[in-house]
Order: structure tokens, then sequence, then C-alpha cells
């Protein structure tokens, strides 16, 4: 009785789900291509995979025609869209990206994380543009009937946030409002994706009105519990597993206490399962495929 | 000595910091000084870093600091001393090509006078094996930040056996995913998951060599 679809926007208004809602962020061809023995990768491959894993979301992340470059919104495609969008029973979001990945591709790491102390004014002219193209291609987005868009931007690694919470304050987080009034003005959901820990400005994110955040990495200390207890009503929390997770389960015991917290993170509702990195080459699918079945 | 220069390392302040290297190299102090003060600056920073007042732009704006004082006193160092301090071998393992981390850890070593060599990202087992060969070092740093990249370390390792260098050979591990499981797994000798600790180890590592020698 509950679609997919409808379990996502239930966990999102964090009510109760028959079954535990589950969703990749992304999902490399490669995975797909070993996992059901195909020689290229299309909408129909990409469909019975997702399939497979009973997963309830399609997360649809943008090509661009040259990574290094921010292109023109009409240059940027999000594959398969309108099929996903009509054909589909899942919730689907859009990735579009934010400042740390559009400045770490088009500067590098070291030039882009000076920037603040370097060119401070290089700076804002990276974030005027790239809140300006975020805001056009969500309206565009909207217009083509998307569920929701993902901000992914990794501001932070596993020991905190790269930059120090006055620049981001400066910078990033009046840029991040900004997008979010307009975004969320089009009735789309609005999540925020960063790797890392981030706990330090998860109260800004909550201001600004995000309804859910992805990747909530316990081995960074993003601690799902305590997360869940502190902001619970405000955020719908998505991720959680990690690869040592999937390494771990292997042991029988370790299998049972992980679904049973999955199931107990789900009980208290605005919780969707899935992997803190998304499915890439490498990764045991196997195991997390048996997960997703165990758990229900 | 005065600690003006201290200071504007330990505040990140790039350009009174390059300034005051070359008034000081004209007002006849060696680079040794020099470069000594900045490292004060840097240990500084480590220490802010440490306790959470830094992040890690500005642990990466030191870098870039220290990067433009080495390029104004390179120049006035006699030439065979950059050779001179423990070479440590320092790569990410194959498949992998997370390297801020490695970079940041690299850079510590060197201002603190170690001879680091850098073999980038990606690095296959056997390039580890070929470079402890051609250089004769015996410490090697190895970082990984994908967990599945850890396999290619253990082959590290059990090459360094097979070709009877293990003994000689100090093997440290960093980056994100690395404990004292995989350090046991991978049969590496030391691990460290921050800058600050791996740089203890490394220097440790070499005390107790020079003791040995
Ligand atoms: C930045 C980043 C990237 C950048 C890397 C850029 C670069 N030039 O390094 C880019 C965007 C390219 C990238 C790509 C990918 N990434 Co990445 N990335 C990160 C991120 C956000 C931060 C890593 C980082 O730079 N940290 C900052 C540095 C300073 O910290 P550090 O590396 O830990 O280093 C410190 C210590 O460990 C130590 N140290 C480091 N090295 C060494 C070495 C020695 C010898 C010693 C003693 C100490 C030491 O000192 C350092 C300073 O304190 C992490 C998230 C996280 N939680 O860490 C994910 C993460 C590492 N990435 C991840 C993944 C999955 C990927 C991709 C596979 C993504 C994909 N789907 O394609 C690719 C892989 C590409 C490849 N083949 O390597 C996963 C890994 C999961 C896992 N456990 O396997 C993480 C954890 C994110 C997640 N959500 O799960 N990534």
């Amino acid at each position: 009785m509950y679609p997919s679809k409808d379990r996502i926007f239930a966990a999102i208004r964090h009510r109760p789900v028959n079954r535990v809602p589950k969703g990749e962020l992304c999902i490399d061809d490669a995975v797909v291509k070993q996992e059901l023995g195909c020689g290229s990768v299309g909408f129909e491959e990409r469909l019975e995979f997702v399939d497979r894993l009973g997963l309830d979301i399609i997360c649809l992340s943008p090509s661009y025609p040259d990574p290094r470059v921010i292109p023109e919104p009409g240059d940027i495609v999000w594959e398969d869209l309108d099929r996903w969008v009509a054909d589909t029973p899942f919730f689907s979001f859009a990735v579009i990206d934010g400042v740390f990945g559009w400045g770490v591709r088009t500067l590098g790491f070291k030039e882009f994380l000076t920037l603040p102390a370097r060119s401070p004014l290089s700076l804002a002219d990276l974030v005027k543009k790239v809140e300006a193209l975020n805001v056009e291609l969500s309206g565009r987005l909207a217009g083509r009937g998307i569920d929701g868009i993902i901000i992914a931007d990794d501001i932070a690694y596993n020991r905190g946030l790269l930059t120090g919470p006055k620049i981001m304050r400066e910078y990033f987080i009046p840029s991040l409002a900004r997008q979010f009034e307009k975004i969320a003005g089009k009735g789309v959901s609005v999540f925020f994706h960063s790797d890392g820990n981030y706990n330090e400005i998860i109260p800004d994110l909550i201001r600004i009105g995000f309804q859910g955040l992805h990747c909530i990495d316990r081995n960074s200390g993003m601690d799902v519990f305590k997360l869940q207890q502190a902001y619970g009503e405000k955020l719908c929390l998505w991720g959680t597993l990690g690869s040592d997770d999937l390494a771990r389960a292997a042991d029988p015991v370790y299998f049972n206490d992980l679904l049973e917290n999955i199931r107990l993170l789900n009980s208290r509702n605005g919780f969707i399962l899935g992997t803190n990195s998304g499915l890439f080459k490498g990764i045991d699918l196997g195991r997390l495929i048996e997960i997703y079945k165990s758990v229900g | 000595m005065k600690d003006d220069l201290i200071i504007a390392m330990a505040d990140l302040d790039e350009e009174r910091a390059l300034a005051l290297v070359k008034e000081k190299l004209k007002a006849g102090e060696t680079a040794f000084e020099i470069v000594e003060q900045c490292r004060k600056g840097v240990e500084i920073v480590g220490q802010r870093y440490s306790e959470g007042i830094y992040y890690l732009s500005d642990l990466i704006m030191s870098e870039e600091i220290f990067r433009g004082v080495m390029e104004i006193v390179e120049p006035h160092f006699p030439q065979e001393i950059t050779e001179h301090g423990t070479k440590i071998i320092m790569g990410t393992i194959e498949g992998d090509i997370h390297d801020l981390g490695k970079n940041i850890v690299t850079y510590l070593l060197r201002s603190v006078g170690f001879n680091v060599i850098d073999l980038g990202v990606d690095v296959p087992p056997e390039r580890f094996i070929k470079a402890i060969k051609e250089t004769g070092a015996s410490i090697l740093g190895i970082c990984v930040l994908l967990t599945f990249c850890i396999g290619s370390i253990k082959k590290v390792v059990d090459l360094l056996k097979e070709t009877g260098l293990r003994d000689d050979v100090v093997v440290v591990l960093g980056g994100y995913p690395v404990n004292q499981l995989i350090k046991e797994y991978t049969g590496a000798d030391y691990y460290a998951n921050d800058a600050a600790r791996g740089l203890e180890i490394f220097k440790q590592i070499s005390l107790e060599k020079d003791k040995r020698r």
C-alpha cells in the first residue's frame, strides 16, 4: 500500500512507513554491469538494478560537458530524467553540486581552500556563480517534475569541516540559504549531502530549512542515534551504512545487530537507509543486498 | 632571535611571513635559522589544528606559506643539505587517488628535516619496492582512504617479505580507514589517522634507527 514514492514522502514528513525506505546517492555503471552481467548500462539496466536492490529512490547525477568548467545551465544533462519521472514509481532526486565541488574541480583543492585567505573577492564571485547556476537548474528540474533536489557538497572530512565555521558562515551558509529558499519555493524537497563530520554546522542547515541530510558517516563522528535524538523531528537522516559495516556483517552477530539498529532508527521515523559512499567498484554488493532484503 | 616570523607563520600571515624571510636573509640570518623559525610556527599551526582552533584549510594555508618560504631560502642552502635527512618513501596505494592527507604529512615531515620521496597516488606495490631498492630508504609511509584498496597494502608487505627487505623497512599506514585491525591484517608496523600522531611515529622510528646505527 506504500509505493516507493509515498514511502519517501512519509520518511521526509516523519510519518511511519511499512518498510525501511532505501536509496543510493550514486550507482557506478561498473557495479550495474557486474551485477547484471551486461555490456553497457542504459535506462533499462539501471531500472532492473534499482528493482533488484529494492530501492525507493532514483538519484540522478548531472553530466557536464567539462567538469572543470562551470557550464551554462542548458548544457547539463541528467540522463533519462523524464523517463524516470514519468515511467517509474521511484522518488526522484536530482543532484546539484555546491560551491566546494565546483571550487575544487575548477581550481584544485589547495587553491580553493586557500581562496578565503588569499582572494576573498574571487571566492565571493565563485559563490555567486554557483548560486545562480543552481537556482536556474532547480527551476528547470522542478518544471520537469523532479520530487527532490540534493545540494551535494563535500564541506567536511572525517575530522571535521574542511574550512572553519567563520568562513562557512561568511560565504557558504548565506548562499545555501538563498538557494534553499528559491528551490523549496518550487515545491520540491531539498536535502543536503556532505561526506565527513559536519556536526558543527547542522544547526545552520536546520535553520536554513533543509529537510534531510545524506551520508551520516559514523566513522567520521556522525553518530546517527545522537543526531536522530537531537534533530530527528526536523531532519530526515539518510545513509549511515559504511563499507566497514559490509565487511563486518560477515559475522552473523554483527549482521543481526546492524539489522536491529536499522529497524530501531526506522521505527523513530524520518530515516532512509543507504550507503554513505554510494555504490562504486569494489563494494561488497552481495552483502549489501543481503542487508537490504533482510531488514525488510 | 626575534619571534616575529614564528608568529607570522603561526597566524598564517602569508604576506608578512614572506617579507620577513627576505628581510632576515638580507640581515644575514642563515637559511637554517629561518627554516627553524618557520618550523616552530608550523608546530603552533599543528597544535592549533589539534585543538580545533584551526581547520584543514588552515593547515593547507600553512603548507602553501611554507612552500613560498622554501622557494626563497632554497638557493641559500649548501647544495647537499636538502638531500640530507632520513629518507622516507611515501605514496597513496594502488587504486586510490586521495592525496590531501598524504601531502600534508609529507610537508610536515619535510618541514622537520626528513627527506621524503613522494611517489604520488595510485602507486602499485611493485613501485614501492622498486623505490626502496633504488633509494635505500628504510621507512615507508602508505596512505589509503578507500577500504577496498587495503588488500594492495598487504601485497606491499608481502613483497617486502619475498624480497628479503621486510626486516629493514618500517611500514607506517595512514588515512581515513586505518586502525589496529588493518595494521594487523596488512602486516604493517604502525598506523596513524592524523598528521600529528603520524609525525610523532616517524620521529620515533628515525630516532631508534639512529640509535641502532
Ligand atoms: C576529498 C575526498 C575525495 C576527493 C580526493 C581529492 C584528493 N586529491 O585527495 C575526490 C573527490 C577525488 C574523491 C574521490 C573518491 N572518493 Co573520496 N573522499 C574525500 C573526503 C571528503 C575527504 C578526504 C580528505 O582529503 N581528507 C582530508 C585529509 C587531510 O585527511 P586524511 O586523508 O584522513 O589524512 C589525515 C590522516 O589520515 C593522516 N594521513 C594521511 N595519509 C597518511 C599517510 C601516512 C603514512 C600517515 C602516517 C598519516 C597519514 O594525516 C592526514 C592529516 O591529519 C572523504 C570523506 C572522509 N570522511 O574522509 C571521502 C572518502 C574517503 N571518499 C570515498 C569514496 C568512496 C570516493 C570515491 C570512490 C567516490 C566515487 N564514488 O567515485 C572516489 C575514489 C577515487 C579514487 N580512486 O581514489 C569514501 C571512502 C569509503 C571507503 N571507506 O572506502 C569516503 C570516506 C567518503 C564516504 N562518504 O564514504 N574523494
